[in-house]
């Protein structure tokens, strides 16, 4: 699937359990070794992962995962926004980058929603 | 060469060339369905979904949401309407395991709808690039319902976290009937077993438990 301007989309969303989050949208899909992208860039997106790991506890009640302090929610943010920001500068104008962003929630449990 | 090897070789030909115009005229028919467990589970697009097994002979269309869960989910925002659900056995204990409208930001329908949908549509399309991509979500339950029967790898999470995945080949079928094998991907599923529902499905290359 063709993003617009024929751009190849990649979303990036560290939703455990998984241990990757880019998913492009060609046939590299969620294949980690096929991605395009520096071994450096790769080491920081499972940094994502091991943000969430570390900083999130799971709500067997709810079935969602709780931030472990208010700051975390804008720290995520920050740390994928930047992730995107230089996986853009990587990849080129061919991809598209799209990535999930934790909304403050009164519930205090964690909202990745993805941006549209 | 004798008479008789010559006629041999030419009635092989004529049969090699025949059987080449008919596979390559098959090939231009394609449909996909899906297997687990290595063909024990069959899922045929618009014949053994959900929607269609409820829906009647001219309405068979493959959705997995009927019309009330339709309403329920889109209309009511009502998370914890039942869509589907099914018996399943966990170290000798029944559980009617289900699949919740949910939200996006948690679990369920909604969820997977938001981070995965594009995901499981672009399965069914890696195995047929012609095929509407509708039954994706009635692709998810089937795969869902097989990880309690054929998964290859299931590990508890903690906190009443349970993690399957499974293989699902994706196939087609030329109209001789002959299976073509597409290629395979390993979905991830995550349930809760405090709540018995699905909470998250994500149609993996290779199982992320």
């Amino acid at each position: 699937m063709l993003g617009e301007r024929g751009q190849v989309e990649v979303i990036v969303n560290p939703e455990p359990p998984l241990r990757w989050p880019l998913w492009f949208s060609n046939e590299i899909g969620d294949n980690e070794e096929a991605a395009p992208i520096t071994e450096a860039l790769k080491v920081r997106a499972h940094s994502l992962h091991n943000y969430i790991d570390s900083n999130a506890t799971w709500d067997s009640n709810a079935d969602q995962y709780r931030w472990k302090h208010p700051d975390n929610s804008y720290e995520f943010n920050s740390l994928i926004q930047n992730f995107a920001v230089d996986l853009s500068a990587e990849l080129g104008a061919k991809y598209k980058i799209r990535f999930v962003r934790s909304s403050p929630s009164s519930t205090g449990y964690i909202c990745l929603k993805l941006d549209k | 060469m004798g008479k008789r090897q010559s006629i041999s070789v030419l009635a092989l030909t004529l049969l090699i060339s025949l059987l080449g115009v008919s596979v390559s005229e098959a090939e231009e028919s394609l449909s996909w369905e899906a297997e687990t467990g290595s063909g024990s589970s069959i899922f045929l697009p618009g014949s053994t979904d959900i929607w269609a097994t409820e829906a009647s002979d001219n309405m068979k269309l493959p959705r997995l949401l009927a019309f009330d869960d339709w309403t329920q989910c889109w209309v009511f925002r009502n998370t914890t309407w039942s869509i589907a659900s099914f018996i399943g056995n966990y170290f000798g204990t029944s559980k009617t395991l289900a699949l919740k409208c949910g939200a996006a930001e948690s679990s369920g329908y909604f969820h997977i709808l938001d981070k995965h949908e594009a995901q499981w549509r672009s399965r069914i399309t890696q195995a047929d690039s012609s095929a509407p991509t509708d039954a994706w979500d009635d692709l998810m339950w089937f795969a869902a319902k097989s990880s309690w029967t054929d998964y290859d790898i299931s590990v508890p999470q903690g906190s009443g976290k349970l993690c399957r995945s499974l293989k699902v080949d994706l196939v087609s079928r030329n109209n001789l009937g002959l299976e073509i094998r597409r290629y395979s991907f390993n979905p991830t599923f995550i349930w809760s077993l405090n709540n018995n529902v699905l909470i998250t499905a994500i149609p993996s290359s290779s199982s992320a438990c």
